[in-house]
């Protein structure tokens, strides 16, 4: 048997072999011939370039965890509908789903005030169930978002930390803004550490039905300060063919603690508070 | 901008943070391609190579995490490369980089999934500096010669080397799954 060690390498990613780099090309030229492949797949699949990637909600909760958003009153457009044609990557059976959950979908508001989680509100903009799949948007009012700088660990928390990342860049998927990383790091550089503290209010990692059931992971796309969720694996059993569709969402108060000392980031976050809402989806077919 | 940014503005769609990229990178991916296609294309075609390998990596920001947008690039930029190299009939190899594995029955042939895990595991089994010389010469398509410059080191320790690293990669396809050398 032969094999070829060149093609046999083909299964390494490396980054470590410090090669000698020459400029054997010219990067203005690389971008005008990769925007034209752009453009032309743009022209080809009729769609706008990419505008979001699909986040899991289980995996990615804080990246969901959304800073309070000015959600929008009353939109006519089905926001599920809109999510047709809007991802760069074709995927037509997603096109038509999306398509035919936003003709079916009950879109009339209903906003939920939360009495333990006082200030905030959740609103669902939009429901789609069909017995079989269900798709959901929802927009939150959370009135309790804080970044306290200046937080110092002391010996009952500090031993709770566990190290994050290597890479103060994690704060991106964490949901930090431009300017709060530059307040981390100004911190840091005054300091030589940077301890900081986030409240913020988002949505639980599981969804269930009134008995309990939990419905299992769902994916998330944010759109038009609304957050689009679908069920991932499809609905369990319990859930399918139903009239209509009680659904338990937890709303969670959090807070984090977070260290940086300019090699590592730690985290410890935890829950202080949550609140079950409820709301009711009818099936719509 | 840091590469975190640019990665998650990419991932929505930004071409300023692809065009971030590309300044980055360019001088990593076309050395990568200049190796590996050798000095028989001009700089248009080296760059029509480095525009694909942008364009996948546009196109699939969504699947990629820090820190391996420059292992990804390398990788498709070495792949978009071969194939190029193949489409111009220029493939012919070289007969130190045919490996000829003794397999005796049709049985022993490996799948492709257990093939890469075995090469990967020689790979990482290599000591400094062969591990370096290796991926050097078979991965980044460097010549002999290049390589012992920028080691400063003669080019006759490189190539016993790279036999060296040939040998564990044959001993390490060779090796029954059952003995010590193919435990992992």
């Amino acid at each position: 048997m032969e094999y070829r060690i060149v093609d046999l390498l083909d299964c390494i990613q490396d980054s470590d072999v410090p090669i000698r780099t020459e400029n054997h090309a010219s990067a203005t030229k690389i971008k005008e011939l990769t925007m034209e492949k752009i453009n032309a797949e743009n022209r080809k699949n009729k769609r706008p370039v990419r505008k979001a990637a699909r986040v899991a909600l289980i995996a990615a909760v804080f990246v969901l965890l959304l800073s309070a958003t000015a959600y929008a009153t009353g939109f006519a457009q089905s926001v599920i509908g809109s999510l047709s044609g809007w991802f760069a990557t074709p995927d037509e059976e997603a096109d038509a789903r999306y398509e035919q959950a936003g003709e079916l979908s009950n879109k009339e508001p209903v906003t939920k005030e939360m009495s333990e989680l006082a200030g905030s509100a959740i609103t669902l903009d939009e429901s789609y169930y069909d017995g079989e799949d269900l798709i959901i948007a929802y927009s939150l009012d959370a009135k309790k978002y804080a970044l306290e700088i200046g937080f110092g660990p002391g010996d009952e928390n500090f031993d709770k930390l566990w190290k994050l990342s290597d890479d103060l860049d994690i704060l991106w998927d964490h949901g930090f803004s431009e300017e709060e990383i530059s307040r981390i790091k100004a911190e840091y550089e005054e300091n030589g550490k940077a301890g900081f503290i986030v409240r913020k209010i988002g949505l639980g990692d599981h969804i269930t039905m009134a008995d309990g059931t939990d419905l299992g992971p769902f994916t998330g796309v944010e759109k038009d300060g609304k957050v689009v969720l679908e069920s991932q694996n499809g609905l369990p059993e319990a859930a399918k063919g139903l009239k209509q569709l009680d659904l338990v969402i937890k709303v969670k108060s959090f807070v984090s603690y977070y260290y940086f000392e300019g090699d590592d980031i730690y985290l410890y976050s935890f829950t202080d508070n949550s609140e079950d809402v409820c709301f009711t989806i009818e099936n719509c077919k | 901008m840091t590469e975190g940014k640019a990665l998650k503005e990419l991932q929505r769609g930004s071409q300023q943070a692809l065009a971030w990229f590309i300044d980055k990178y360019t001088p990593y991916v076309s050395t990568i391609i200049y190796n590996i296609i050798g000095g028989d294309m001009s700089e248009a075609d080296i760059e029509e190579v480095a525009s694909d390998v942008f364009f996948a990596l546009w196109k699939n920001a969504g699947k990629i995490r820090l820190p391996s947008v420059k292992a990804y690039l390398g990788s498709v930029a070495r792949n978009m490369a071969k194939n190029k190299t193949r489409e111009r009939g220029n493939a012919l190899p070289l007969d130190e980089d045919i490996l000829i594995v003794d397999q005796r029955t049709p049985e022993t042939r490996y799948e492709q999934k257990e093939l890469n895990m075995r090469v990967r595991h020689a790979v990482l089994l290599m000591e400094y500096p062969d591990r370096e010389i290796f991926l050097r010469f078979y991965y980044y398509g460097q010549s002999v010669k290049d390589i012992a410059a920028q080691m400063e080191m003669n080019a006759s320790t490189v190539r016993s080397r790279l036999a060296r690293g040939r040998e564990k990669l044959r001993a390490e396809l060779t090796a029954d799954l059952n003995t010590e050398g193919g435990s992992f």
